[in-house]
């Protein structure tokens, strides 16, 4: 109950901010029961210069085609990986690894460099790569166990049966891979989604994403409390959501990909 | 390749037998060995281009005065960049502010997250809902985390505040003093990450045979003996992965700070992290700004060593 209470409250604080009245959200002590209002989420989600549509859209895309160039990379290579024996295996594989812990954030200053004499600045391509170079190490760990755990008599059979090496993969390979892929897509999707240091250094107008915007649409000369805490829940929901959906992996996900 | 081998056919080139063999070998051959190469290759690319290079690049730019706006003041200066840093005590209090949040917030996240498994682990019915409620801060992103919990901090009509008058405490200026500013970093980034630490301890727990547990009791361990000479044992592969998971992702700690409390006040939550950002786009410093994410390099690095090595000796099991 207690845990309950500790991890659920601000998320509910936060949710009931963004539908109460200026006065309300001030009160002493903190009102608990009012008359909800949704300005918030309709300035928000309206057709006004209050929009956040936009960067909703930049946000959408960017995680979606990040997901999609993240999975077809990282599949090669987890295919690679668990299917064959090859020189330098292992000692790649640790590569690919140590990749990932390195803190990202000592790049910022070379890449921006790089962008930059690329014209890349301000683009969703300069993001979808950046979020797939972070993403492609943790992502070849996890689909590699999930291939790992198909057994190899399986395929093998389809090739016994007839089929070609590309049948066999494409009819049992990868449906059987299939949640591992979904897992994976779900951590690659909210990584971009969430994420705001290169997003924040390398956009500015077009190509602005949720958190990005969440910082810098604070207001003027004082503090728009609803607006804010609506934006906030437009950009946590999602990732709320996905969260419930992907618990069941969620352990696997965390000890295999993100974090073995 | 392909359609020179097919214009051989068709002109029916007699290619002694053995020659033709001798070239399926060699096709084989390269299929097999090349494939896992070819399959590695566009990571390899992308890894390359937008991580390894600029990382390499990090290191080399260190060495030089690099102002972003004069190309043609920029000069190789060798070790000046560190010096300068090493003397500046905005440096040394951003270091300490980095390691001391890396070990508080790791430490209570860990008491945390330890208690929260155990008691999730006695829930019979409804395990799993509890622990997905539970796991829910994790999946907020930090840079909304720290917005959340500005409402919550907040002197006049925060909840916090407003709790701790009920016990005729406070009110407390969390975000405005040095003190309550770091412990208001440090509890809300601890609500967001005990999640991950919780799961991860809980898989583990789940995982201890129970038949064991039952022997030790029969045998007449006390609960205390059993926690410490049974369960933490057993448990110590889980700490470890969890334990260095949260290092390396404490260590390059950014969003939470920036929006809870930017920095401040003056420059007391000011992580490296931060300091890179402010030196490279404030000032425009790229010399200075890589020798500060060198030096987090350096201890993300190190740390990341241990966990591969822990890693190797895992596998070799």
């Amino acid at each position: 109950m207690i845990l309950c209470f500790w991890s659920l409250m601000p998320i509910v604080w936060n949710l009931m901010t963004s539908v109460k009245q200026r006065n309300d959200i001030f009160a002493i002590p903190p009102v608990v029961f009012f008359a909800p209002n949704t300005d918030a989420y309709e300035a928000a989600l309206g057709a006004s210069t209050t929009s956040v549509y936009p960067e909703l859209i930049n946000s959408l895309f960017i995680a979606g085609a990040s997901t999609v160039f993240t999975l077809l990379v990282a599949s090669l290579a987890a295919y690679s990986f668990s299917h064959f024996r090859f020189r330098g295996r292992s000692p790649l594989m640790f590569a690919v690894l140590a990749t990932r812990l390195l803190p990202p954030i000592s790049a910022v200053v070379p890449l921006f460099l790089l962008l930059n004499s690329w014209n890349l600045i301000d683009t969703h391509f300069a993001l979808i790569f950046i979020y797939s170079a972070l993403s492609i190490p943790f992502s070849i760990w996890l689909i590699k166990s999930f291939i790992d755990a198909i057994p190899r008599e399986l395929e093998e059979s389809a090739l016994v049966e007839g089929c070609t090496p590309l049948q066999a993969l494409s009819k049992i390979t990868v449906p059987l891979a299939a949640p591992g892929l979904a897992t994976t897509a779900t951590f690659v999707f909210v990584l971009a989604w969430n994420e705001f240091l290169f997003a924040f250094i390398f956009t500015s107008v077009d190509a602005r994403t949720m958190p990005v915007m969440l910082v810098q649409a604070r207001g003027e000369d004082q503090f728009l409390w609803q607006q804010m805490a609506a934006q906030a829940s437009i950009v946590m929901v999602p990732a709320l959501i996905m969260g419930l959906f992907m618990q069941r992996y969620l352990v696997r996900g965390l000890t295999e990909g993100a974090v073995k | 390749m392909i359609s020179s081998q097919s214009v051989n056919e068709i002109a029916g080139t007699p290619a002694s037998p053995s020659g033709a063999r001798k070239r399926r070998r060699g096709r084989d051959w390269w299929a097999r060995h090349a494939t896992p190469y070819l399959l590695l290759a566009p990571t390899a690319i992308v890894l390359a281009v937008f991580l390894v290079y600029p990382l390499i690049n990090t290191v080399l730019i260190s060495f030089w005065e690099y102002p972003l706006v004069q190309p043609n003041k920029r000069e190789f200066v060798g070790l000046e960049k560190y010096v300068d840093l090493f003397d500046d005590s905005r440096f040394w209090k951003s270091l300490e502010f980095t390691l001391k949040f890396t070990t508080v917030s790791i430490g209570l996240s860990f008491a945390l997250g330890l208690t929260g498994a155990l008691a999730l682990e006695q829930v019979r019915r409804g395990r799993s809902v509890l622990a997905a409620m539970v796991f829910l801060p994790y999946m907020v992103a930090p840079i909304a985390t720290g917005l959340i919990w500005r409402l919550l901090w907040s002197h006049d009509f925060g909840l916090i505040n407003y709790m701790l008058s009920w016990g005729d405490l406070g009110p407390v200026v969390w975000l405005g003093d040095t003190e309550p500013a770091f412990w208001a970093v440090i509890v809300s980034d601890v609500w967001r990450t005990t999640p991950f630490v919780m799961l991860i301890l809980l898989a583990g727990l789940t995982s201890i045979p129970t038949d064991l547990i039952e022997a030790a009791r029969i045998d007449g361990a006390s609960p205390l003996q059993l926690f410490t000479a049974v369960i933490l044992p057993l448990l110590s592969s889980a700490i470890t992965v969890a334990l260095i998971f949260q290092t390396i992702f404490k260590l390059r700690v950014f969003d939470i700070v920036f929006s809870l409390t930017g920095g401040g006040p003056g420059r007391a939550t000011t992580p490296l992290g931060l300091m890179i950002h402010q030196t490279y786009f404030r000032y425009f410093e790229a010399g200075e700004a890589s020798a500060i994410a060198v030096v987090l390099l350096v201890l993300g690095t190190s740390v990341s060593l241990v966990y591969i090595r822990f890693v190797y000796r895992e596998i070799e099991y």
